[in-house]
């Protein structure tokens, strides 16, 4: 749960504790770091505007060169944040890929005169608004994604972590929140900001 | 500096308190909601990190824009084909997957370099399927049922592969 520390500790510390017993020779501690991490990382990657099929082969290849590298992390505090950097590293060299093979395939089959079809900007991708549980939500989300890129992919990152976790999480995104204890940050500001001067938004922000 | 820029400053400067925390919550919820998991993507994961050999390197999958095959293929449903590209630094490997009859599909595949290699497709749900590759790195797969598979390559030319045994390059598990 966000907001309180879990009593079996952080995002950040389970993972770090699974990742240990695992180097200790527990192979099952392995699947475990995988299903508690797998949900953060899946977010890390989309939000670099990586299509879904293509961000499970980044998440399988992230856990398969962790599998490969594990003997290489001395820390297992720094666990989460090398696969952060990983997945974002991947997420950005995949969507620059994708846009590269869209422009050469079409080079290859396209014919003289065809219009060349608009290479994906996959960061525009727009969720059907009716999937949304309520109006609510709906609304959330239009501020959430009014926000700077940045900021967008910071939240949604530590939405998936533990208030405690903010700080090393937004450290490894290339973001640090400041040294000067648990500040909310400029990116949380912001959407603070934009949900109290939305006079339809009902909450106890202010 | 403008009134919005100083309050922004000050808001930055605060404390996380329980209103960011419940904010927070919702947007998780609202993430789960438009961007999933996919359901299966753990249980597939643990599928292919079980994997008992020894290996140097993963290979990254590239697929080729099914929008863009789709510019000039005609090509029925019944006879799909897809291709993927597997690279690593070792090896790059070129697969095609088609359809020949409902529910069996061939996997055909090119190693380039060429070399002598060992070709395993473990399935996720069936027997692990175990070749050698010929002189010109053409591999092929026949008889396949639908489902997600993981290739290995295992190079066998040197006596140092054959001695070492761990330069094996392997994917990620894709779906046939």
């Amino acid at each position: 749960m966000i907001g309180t520390e879990p009593e079996d500790g952080t995002l950040v510390d389970r993972a770090a504790k699974a990742f240990t017993a695992y180097r200790d020779g527990d192979r099952a501690s392995f699947d475990e770091l995988v299903a508690v991490l797998t949900p953060l990382l899946w977010h890390t990657v989309r939000a670099q505007g990586v299509d879904r099929l293509a961000a499970e082969d980044v998440v399988q290849t992230l856990w398969m060169r962790l599998l490969h590298s594990s003997g290489s992390i001395r820390d297992p505090q720094t666990v989460v944040k090398w696969l952060i950097t990983a997945a974002r590293r991947e997420g950005w060299r995949v969507t620059k890929q994708a846009r590269a093979e869209v422009v050469r395939t079409t080079a290859l089959f396209g014919q003289e005169g065809d219009e060349l079809p608009s290479v994906p900007v996959q960061r525009a991708e727009e969720p059907d608004e009716t999937v949304f549980r309520d109006a609510r939500q709906r609304q959330l989300w239009r501020h959430v994604h009014s926000l700077p890129e940045r900021c967008r992919e910071l939240i949604r990152v530590i939405a998936f972590a533990d208030r405690p976790d903010y700080a090393s999480l937004a450290d490894s995104l290339g973001m640090p929140m400041g040294s000067i204890g648990p500040t909310r940050g400029r990116c949380l500001a912001k959407l603070r900001h934009v949900l109290a001067s939305d006079p339809q938004w009902e909450g106890s922000v202010s | 500096m403008s009134d919005d820029d100083r309050s922004l400053d000050d808001l930055a400067g605060q404390p996380l308190d329980d209103a960011d925390a419940s904010t927070l919550r919702e947007l998780r919820a609202a993430y789960d909601v438009v961007d999933p998991v996919p359901v299966d993507l753990i249980e597939r994961l643990h599928f292919a990190l079980a994997l008992d050999e020894v290996f140097d390197e993963v290979a990254r999958i590239t697929r080729l824009p099914q929008d863009a095959l789709a510019v000039r293929g005609e090509q029925g449903a019944a006879t799909r084909t897809e291709t993927l590209t597997f690279s690593a630094e070792r090896l790059t490997a070129m697969v095609t997957v088609t359809r020949v009859a409902p529910g069996r599909l061939r996997l055909d595949g090119w190693l380039a370099p060429p070399e002598a290699c060992l070709v395993r497709l473990r399935m996720q749900e069936g027997p692990t399927h175990e070749l050698r590759a010929d002189e010109q790195g053409r591999f092929s797969f026949d008889g396949l049922a639908e489902g997600f598979g993981q290739l290995s390559f295992h190079p066998t030319g040197s006596a140092q592969d054959e001695a070492e045994g761990t330069n094996a390059v392997v994917t990620p598990l894709f779906q046939l």
